[in-house]
């Protein structure tokens, strides 16, 4: 068990009758990633708004295991949208400051540590003068984060920070998360609909059920015990192996002979194409050779094929014959 | 960025020295430019009625020029922030008609006999132009918390300063005709006319409120971040509202009660401004918009006059002439910034 530094006792949240969540036991420890998942409108947005003090909850209460103001203990990234006018990168992560400046806004020397340290923390240094309206949508989430960092909390809630970015973007700031959670020793909570990057980054996994809980526990057990295809209740996504459940429509069946990514990739070719890849009772055989540094298919010893493209060629000839 | 700001801050002392000289030298009576610096400097002229045209009415016209573009500049720049909106602006969004309401109801109500207040101090106007203000900003408020839409805000500014409008149509059209005459006049907008009681109230108004929104510098900084930002961080959004609020309605109110519904200033000055000034930094922004409001509006002033002849043009003529331009710049450029 790591440092507690948020807790719940008994925590229910909701509005007027509509109840979302109720008697909520949660706790966020230093160092973790914690990946809050459920379906939308579970209520995953109240529930971050109710953790960092922005709204009220319907019973039980929220701690924080400092006395220090709350606003010292905690930051936000939330989905609101930010529009600034005249407001550079470097500005919008100074805001972070807001709880350790003077009435006039003056920066002191280490609120401007604070923030080049930010910055770094989310490579940002090469953008600091660049007005915040001209960052495409990956950077503006990644100076968010920064102004997040800027506030110097020791715990961070977040938002869907990837929600409406490529892969490459989701990939980038859930690493960056990870290492906050390691190099800083930061708790961060994250609300996500990336299932397959949270199963990969997460310490933890919240899991927002239909009776208003929510189920904790490590990604890997979550898997196993199948209490996400009961959340999720996934349409052809086999979650133990990770992959897309392909509906077999040729009767030909293919031994694929071989190691590495060629055959990982020759495989998932041709399961996307409908065909079945087994060991048991095969019409065909492919062996992947790497020959003088080219990657060579060889079709029932008798046809070499030189791409995944030919190789489909070649079965979909058979198929039709 | 800091540096490069103050750098260009220093331009607008410097403007704002050029246009009040150029201001005080101009006028329906040519005095030559040696003896209006002559008469500034504390002598008597060569021409003793030229001591008092300049002290009484020019330098006077031209304090109001001052103070009065200053508190617009700072009003249109507060709304500009606490609506995130480039386009709000003390006009735009019906306060001036509010405040119009409320001056016009103690004009009229004066000339039909009815005292709502004994005598109309300047105060008491002053008053009366920040509470009509202040209502129809609480009015524009309490929907905006509803609507969630810049767009629809601005159209229910446009419609509440319409409703404001016809009651004072209406209330004209109740009044008699001498009575019409004056505030037919007030609405045009004046600049001159002002005693100095009255521009001592004009000063002390704007000093406080000035001072107001300088002390709001912290929250005022990261207000565009949006209420749950703010919160986060420790605003006590609530209060910094209501006091922004407070200090946009008594720079509105007292400047349209003097003055009259002095149009586009408080919304053109603060876009002119970031124009030259890229920042969000409110402890520049204000000074700096105090500057360029009063540049801004002797400039105004300068053209009203005619240069070289008697007449001289209603002011919102002139500032509607600069600010609409500016407006439709804003709407063309702001691609990203959503009105």
């Amino acid at each position: 068990m790591g440092t507690s530094v948020l807790s719940t006792h008994k925590l229910s949240i909701g509005y007027g009758q509509h109840i979302l969540f109720q008697d909520l036991d949660l706790n966020l420890e230093k160092g973790k990633l914690v990946c809050f998942m459920g379906p939308n409108g579970v209520g995953k947005s109240s529930l971050i708004r109710t953790l960092a003090g922005l709204q009220k909850s319907s019973s039980g209460e929220v701690a924080l295991f400092s006395k220090e103001e709350i606003h010292r203990q905690l930051a936000v990234v939330l989905t609101d949208r930010v529009v600034g006018s005249n407001m550079t990168v470097g500005e919008l992560i100074s805001t972070g400051r807001y709880p350790y400046l003077n009435w006039a806004a003056q920066q002191t020397e280490n609120d401007k540590t604070m923030v080049a340290d930010a910055v770094n923390k989310v490579h940002l240094a090469a953008l600091l003068d660049k007005d915040i309206n001209e960052l495409s949508d990956g950077q503006l989430q990644m100076a968010m984060i920064a102004r997040a960092l800027a506030q110097d909390t020791p715990v961070i809630l977040m938002d869907e920070p990837t929600a409406h970015l490529d892969l490459n973007n989701r990939v980038e700031i859930m690493k960056v998360l990870l290492q906050l959670t390691r190099s800083m020793n930061k708790a961060i909570l994250v609300s996500t609909h990336e299932l397959d990057l949270a199963l990969q980054t997460a310490d933890e996994i919240w899991l927002a059920t239909d009776n208003k809980s929510i189920l904790r526990g490590i990604p890997e057990d979550l898997v196993l015990n199948g209490a996400f295809d009961d959340v999720f209740r996934f349409k052809g996504f086999d979650l133990r192996t990770g992959k897309v459940q392909h509906d077999v429509r040729h009767s030909i069946s293919i031994q694929v002979i071989g190691h590495g990514h060629e055959l990982l990739w020759t495989k998932n070719a041709l399961e996307r194409n409908g065909y079945a890849v087994t060991n048991d009772q095969i019409s065909h055989r492919i062996v992947i050779k790497v020959v003088q540094g080219r990657t060579q298919w060889h079709v029932n010893d008798s046809v070499t094929l030189s791409s995944i493209k030919e190789v489909l060629e070649h079965f979909e000839q058979a198929a039709s014959q | 960025m800091e540096f490069i700001a103050r750098k260009r801050l220093i331009v607008l002392p410097l403007l704002l020295v050029v246009l009040f000289i150029v201001n005080i030298s101009l006028g329906s009576v040519l005095i030559p430019f040696g003896d209006v610096l002559s008469i500034l400097a504390g002598n008597e002229g060569n021409n003793p009625v030229w001591s008092d045209i300049v002290w009484d009415f020019r330098m006077t016209k031209a304090l109001t020029c001052i103070l009065a573009g200053a508190a617009l500049a700072i009003g249109g720049l507060l709304m500009q922030t606490l609506f995130r909106n480039a386009l709000a602006g003390p006009d735009v969004l019906g306060l001036s008609s509010g405040a119009s309401l409320a001056v016009s109801l103690i004009f009229m109500s004066q000339a039909s006999g009815i005292q709502l207040i004994s005598s109309p101090s300047p105060w008491a106007v002053v008053a009366a132009a920040s509470i009509g203000c202040g209502l129809v900003f609480i009015i524009v408020l309490t929907i905006s918390h509803r609507l969630n839409d810049n767009t629809s805000l601005l159209i229910i500014g446009l419609m509440i300063g319409a409703t404001a409008s016809s009651l004072v149509s209406v209330l004209e059209y109740l009044s008699k005709a001498e009575d019409q005459q004056s505030f037919l006049m007030w609405t045009f907008g004046s600049l001159g006319g002002l005693n100095w009681q009255e521009l001592q109230v004009l000063g002390i108004a704007l000093i406080i409120a000035a001072g107001l929104a300088l002390s709001l510098t912290k929250p005022l900084n990261v207000w565009f971040l949006g209420e749950n930002y703010s919160r986060s961080m420790g605003v006590n959004t609530r209060l910094s509202r209501l006091l922004i609020i407070l200090s946009a309605c008594l720079l509105t109110g007292a400047v349209t009660a003097f003055c009259g519904p002095i149009a586009f200033v408080g919304l053109a000055v603060p876009h002119l401004t970031k124009l030259l000034i890229k920042t969000n930094n409110h402890r520049v922004l204000i000074p700096a918009v105090t500057l360029a409001g009063a540049a801004l509006m002797l400039f105004c002033d300068i053209i009203a006059q005619l240069p070289g002849s008697t007449y001289i043009l209603p002011i919102n003529a002139i500032t509607a002439l600069i600010g609409a331009p500016v407006v439709i710049s804003i709407i063309i450029r702001a691609k990203r910034i959503s009105v």
